[in-house]
């Protein structure tokens, strides 16, 4: 195989993609130091729309991520970071490291429910895990784990998480401590050979 | 040094407005939507088009991808993504996408993606078609020797506390 000398201008996606935030502008929610927290947490269950199934008819990679994202803002709203935060604090949160991975097909219009397990945190950063279950049938569909880092976006660096932030997330942290380590987290990727015998 | 002749360019692009967040930067769930261009682009390479997939029976799922971002890439800016094999057997190819400004060094993210060939009347993993196979392990074969990329075979953690 040669390497064309112009490849094929493919920005347009093989699916036009608009992008959907459902929780865009939406004010954050108020904590309730007294409320337990569900571990894990399950703040968001879409369908699988019809822009998001690819030519073989089911959920494209992307589209997967796309719903971990959607399911991740759900959560900074339920910690307390919303649009305010962002543009009047100057705060955010950046991902900095995703990993996939897809183990079931998703169709077209299935019923989706997301759970996220906050696996870690410290100061400044956060480990999240996200698990995506087909909503009737329970079978886990696809898994996606992030690390976010808290920037100061003016400043244009990472940053410790104001006080408020750090309470929240610790308080979700304390509450998924018990939670079992899900056997896809901190996987890296390789073609793993069985030994000769 | 990597030889960049070595490396495929099989996609460019430019940020469109709809993949990007409120601050016209390139959110990063479609860093996938343009890693998974470039993925597809690679397989239709192999034979793997859509009278390929619908002659040999056969597609291509993606099982793993792990993405790492590396810098901020603003709304109508051009890009392309090279591509790396890193390895193959007779059904999984694991490859490492970097996305770049078009024909800039810097490196804007990196994706790896483990890739299984599917025999769609399973579905089931499948040894690639006989049609295919050489040219996955042609490739496999030029790219072997090259040196392993900085963000290949990463995983995800807090750093130990100091």
């Amino acid at each position: 195989m040669s390497n064309p000398a112009q490849p094929p201008d493919r920005s347009q996606p093989l699916r036009p993609l608009r992008v959907r935030t459902p929780l865009e502008n939406t004010p954050a929610w108020p904590w309730n130091p007294q409320a337990a927290i569900a571990a894990p947490l399950c703040l968001h269950a879409p369908r699988v729309q019809p822009e998001w199934v690819d030519y073989n008819g089911h959920m494209s990679e992307s589209c997967f991520l796309l719903a971990f994202g959607d399911s991740a803002d759900a959560f900074f709203r339920f910690l307390g970071i919303d649009e305010h935060y962002r543009d009047l604090r100057g705060l955010s949160f950046y991902t900095v490291q995703t990993h996939l991975h897809n183990l079931q097909e998703a169709a077209e219009d299935a019923p989706l429910r997301l759970t996220l397990q906050l696996l870690d945190a410290d100061d400044k950063r956060m480990h999240l895990f996200h698990s995506m279950f087909h909503a009737t049938r329970g079978e886990l569909l696809a898994t996606g784990e992030q690390m976010l880092v808290h920037v100061d976006t003016r400043a244009g660096r990472a940053a410790a998480m104001p006080a408020d932030i750090h309470d929240h997330v610790h308080a979700v942290l304390a509450a998924h401590a018990a939670l079992p380590r899900p056997p896809q987290a901190g996987a890296s990727i390789g073609i793993r050979r069985r030994q000769a015998t | 040094m990597t030889e960049p002749a070595a490396l495929l360019t099989p996609w460019r692009g430019t940020v469109l407005p709809a993949w990007t967040d409120f601050n016209g930067h390139l959110r990063d769930a479609h860093y996938m939507i343009v890693f998974s261009n470039a993925t597809d682009c690679l397989i239709e390479g192999f034979g793997l088009d859509e009278a390929g997939r619908k002659a040999t029976g056969h597609s291509i799922f993606t099982l793993e991808s792990h993405i790492n971002y590396l810098l901020e890439v603003k709304e109508g800016t051009p890009i392309e993504v090279r591509t790396q094999v890193l390895g193959a057997d007779t059904k999984r190819l694991n490859i490492y996408h970097t996305l770049h400004v078009a024909g800039a060094q810097d490196t804007l993210a990196a994706n790896q993606q483990m890739l299984l060939n599917v025999d769609m009347a399973g579905p089931r993993a499948a040894p690639f078609a006989p049609s295919v196979l050489p040219r996955v392990q042609a490739l496999a074969e030029r790219h072997r020797g090259l040196p392993t990329p900085k963000y290949a075979g990463r995983s995800i953690s807090l750093p130990a506390p100091r």
